[in-house]
């Protein structure tokens, strides 16, 4: 069912928006993304999930914000100068994620998209929805919804 | 001419406008035992007709049957020939029943499939005793009304004129057919023929008495419309009147109905006239508009604050000058906008008299309500919730609160009960005050029976105020009543009120004097987009509570604080206030030091009689706030009911007061 999902998706070309965490490259779809801002003050909330970093004001707006290194189980990191949200759209509204650097925006081909290889015993594998191999680097390509699910 | 029409883009305008007819139907019907005159019968038989309109024009077959029956009764007792008697009364009020649920059943999508056979034949019984030609005298000069007219009408986008034109040809007119055919034809080469009343077929048959009247759409002069048709033969007489809309319509077709009806229906359109139907989702997206501009016009003034500091440029003047303009404009913006929102509560008030009359018939009680200050006007947003909580209030009193007549009289006072509903603005709230003159509450009753159910022990009872006691009302479980009744009694309801009242931000008290009466007392905000706000400092974070709460702050010493149970407590004046940590609350690091050495401040909130002191770091100011909510990805969190926008661009949380206190419970329990 996932294995279909996955060659349909990719079949064609697919414009992606390439970050890093720490040193290694995720990608999601462009389409999902509404913009991307520098960072800026969040303020906590109290009692949420630890991966929630708390809430932003976009344009009088005021969104989510989820650090996806607590979420990728990685270790917190500071924000630097190339800290970035990515304001992506989902069911749940328009939630922020923050991510180390936004790289650039590639357009992979369908025989540059391989699944995922099954890793046991890591959550984080849950949000991983196929890697891409291109110019020997590794993307991993991101299931946002998964991976943003409360 | 049967243009084929999408009723369902009427539907929702009907709907509204059926509501307002049945709303005046019911007010009026209700002040007609009372003053039975001629204008309020008017009133009346204008709404019905109205209605029967609007809903012959949608197809509402039954609908309009049943306002028909209505008008027919009404219509007597305008002529004088039925006297308005309690029956009458009532029966009318139940026809009202029945339009409500045929509107309700159509707003459902299911049609006006509402049984009122029962409400029909009631009516008609009243009727049925009337000599029958005195009856049937109006019926025949009245011509069928042309609904969709009205519809075609009110359609049209471009504002073309409407004009009536009535024809009454001469009596001895043979061929009406082909005269009325001629007439038709002037009429057609002037500009557009919507349709006849009666119908073209049965102009065409015959089918009518000597006078038809036709709505014509155009550049139509009337004298010129006069003289061609006065010109031809047999006719009698042509009226000429410009049409407004459907109503107007109407009013104009029935005729015989008198100046005075038609000069107070043109009082009352052009007063229409001036007012637009807004969607509500518009006003609310207008609102959420000016809440950025709100915060964008704090921000430049504080960008402008910094600019200013640091350089020395006219400039910088010129745009302070600019940003107070602009600060003007926005709270005008604001201020009218909140306007446009406010209704008044005369929309909830108006549904109480007809529930006290029907439940005071039903226990034999007789009781006279008195609503006072009905055009106090309240935001939209609160008026939607407080119409149940109001209606429990009051079907307590006069299920348990007022007595019976001839209890009432034993006990020296007037056999008729008094219920008084007001209500008033006060500072930045609404009061409202829902008072009767009925027994009170025994606050000893109350006693026992919150030791009963274990809200408090024996020993602890008799040490309890009679105020703290009273509180037990709103406890779930506990009722006043020694039986329970149809209406109420089961103790639950007073729970509910209370934390309804509480979610809007709003406080409810009561006071209460054996055999005297009770009193409630209800504050509400004005509005739930917009509060005014306590900024408070907490760990490194600004926090928000709601001014509405705030009692009073306090600066005090660790010396000030006791331990009681092992919860912290103050004294103030001589009360017992327990203390909260915000910090706790909202798990600020232990490592975020405090600049406070020696003292604390806190802030006293107020949940009805409770009192809580919250521990804050320190008082940032007071500020009007705009209402968020939180995102649904952080779903519900207790103590937090939304976040704001401040002046400097950052987010803060808006403290709940309501979840917070609670808590203090739940924390000396922990110990």
């Amino acid at each position: 069912m996932q294995e279909t999902a996955t060659t349909e998706t990719f079949s064609t070309e697919q414009q992606t928006v390439v970050f890093r965490l720490g040193q290694e490259s995720y990608g999601i779809d462009i389409f999902q993304v509404n913009e991307i801002i520098r960072m800026r003050e969040i303020t906590p909330v109290p009692k949420s999930e630890p991966h929630v970093r708390g809430l932003i004001n976009l344009r009088g707006k005021t969104i989510p914000v989820v650090d996806l290194r607590v979420r990728m189980s990685l270790p917190t990191a500071e924000a630097t100068d190339s800290t970035r949200i990515i304001v992506v759209e989902t069911d749940n509204g328009n939630i922020g994620i923050v991510v180390d650097a936004v790289t650039e925006v590639v357009s992979l081909e369908g025989q540059e998209i391989h699944d995922a290889p099954k890793i046991v015993n890591d959550l984080s594998t849950d949000f991983v929805h196929a890697v891409a191999q291109r110019e020997g680097r590794l993307i991993t390509l991101l299931n946002l919804d998964r991976a943003l699910a409360a | 001419m049967s243009a084929e029409l999408d009723m369902s883009q009427y539907i929702d305008l009907f709907l509204q406008e059926a509501d307002e007819q049945i709303e005046v139907l019911e007010q009026e019907t209700l002040k007609l035992e009372g003053d039975p005159s001629e204008g309020r019968l008017q009133s009346i038989f204008r709404a019905a007709h109205t209605l029967k309109g609007s809903s012959r024009a949608m197809g509402f077959a039954q609908l309009a049957e049943l306002t028909h029956v209505m008008e027919d009764v009404l219509d007597q007792l305008r002529a004088g020939r039925l006297v308005v008697s309690p029956e009458i009364a009532d029966s009318l009020l139940g026809c009202q029943d029945g339009l409500r649920s045929m509107v309700e059943s159509i707003r459902e999508g299911k049609g006006d499939n509402v049984d009122c056979t029962a409400q029909v034949e009631r009516l008609r019984a009243f009727l049925e005793n009337q000599e029958a030609p005195v009856q049937r005298q109006t019926a025949p000069t009245q011509p069928e009304l042309p609904d969709e007219i009205i519809a075609m009408i009110e359609g049209d986008t471009e504002g073309r004129p409407t004009f009536s034109v009535q024809v009454k040809l001469a009596p001895e007119c043979l061929l009406k057919s082909v005269r009325a055919m001629m007439a038709l034809q002037r009429l057609a080469e002037m500009g557009e023929v919507l349709g006849t009343a009666p119908s073209r077929d049965k102009i065409d048959s015959d089918e009518f008495e000597d006078t038809f009247v036709v709505f014509v759409r155009g550049d139509y002069q009337p004298e010129i419309v006069k003289a061609s048709l006065t010109s031809l033969a047999e006719v009698a007489s042509v009226q000429v009147s410009p049409v407004k809309n459907g109503q107007q319509a109407v009013q104009n077709a029935s005729g015989p109905s008198g100046d005075q009806t038609q000069s107070a229906n043109a009082a009352k359109k052009s007063e229409a006239n001036q007012t637009v139907r807004v969607d509500v989702a518009r006003l609310d997206n207008l609102m959420n508009l000016v809440g950025e501009l709100v915060i964008d016009r704090t921000r430049i003034a504080q960008i402008g604050n910094d600019l200013s500091n640091r350089f020395n440029d006219p400039n910088i003047d010129a745009l302070a000058e600019t940003v107070t303009h602009i600060g003007r404009i926005t709270s005008d913006l604001q201020d009218q906008i909140m306007k446009a929102r406010m209704m008044p509560i005369e929309t909830v008030f108006n549904r109480f008299p007809r529930v006290v009359r029907d439940l005071a018939k039903k226990l034999d009680k007789d009781i006279k309500v008195e609503l006072v200050g009905g055009e106090t006007e309240l935001d939209r947003s609160v008026l939607e919730v407080i119409g149940d909580p109001l209606l429990h209030i009051i079907r307590n009193s006069v299920d348990h609160g007022i007595e019976s007549p001839q209890v009432r009289i034993e006990a020296g006072k007037p056999a008729a009960g008094r219920l008084v509903v007001s209500a008033r603005h006060h500072e930045n709230h609404i009061v409202i005050e829902i008072e009767d003159d009925g027994k009170g509450i025994d606050v000893e009753k109350i006693r026992t029976k919150a030791i009963n159910q274990g809200l408090v022990t024996a020993e602890q009872a008799p040490k309890l105020s009679d105020k703290e006691v009273l509180q037990f009302i709103f406890a779930s479980g506990v009722s006043t009543a020694a039986e329970v009744s149809e209406i109420s009694g089961r103790g639950v309801g007073m729970d509910i009120v209370r934390s309804n009242i509480q979610k809007l931000g709003g406080l409810i008290e009561l006071e209460t004097a054996l055999g005297k009466g009770t009193k409630f007392t209800l504050r509400l905000p004005l509005t739930l987009a917009i509060i005014r706000g306590l900024l408070i400092e907490v760990g490194r974070n600004i926090y928000v509570l709601p001014l509405g709460s705030v009692v009073e702050t306090l600066r005090i010493t660790e010396d000030d604080i006791q331990a009681v149970n092992h919860s912290e407590v103050i004294v103030i004046r001589g009360c017992t206030t327990p203390l909260l940590r915000l910090r706790r609350l909202l798990e600020v690091d232990s490592d975020v030091e405090s600049m406070n050495d020696d003292h604390e401040f806190v802030v006293i909130v107020g949940l009805a009689d409770q009192r809580v002191g919250l521990v804050v770091d320190s008082l940032v100011g007071e500020q009007e706030v705009v209402i968020k909510s939180l995102s649904r990805f952080c779903g519900e969190i207790s103590g937090i009911s939304g976040a704001t926008i401040l002046g400097d661009g950052n987010v803060a949380l808006i403290i709940d007061v309501n979840g917070v206190v609670p808590q203090v419970r739940t924390e000396s329990t922990w110990h």
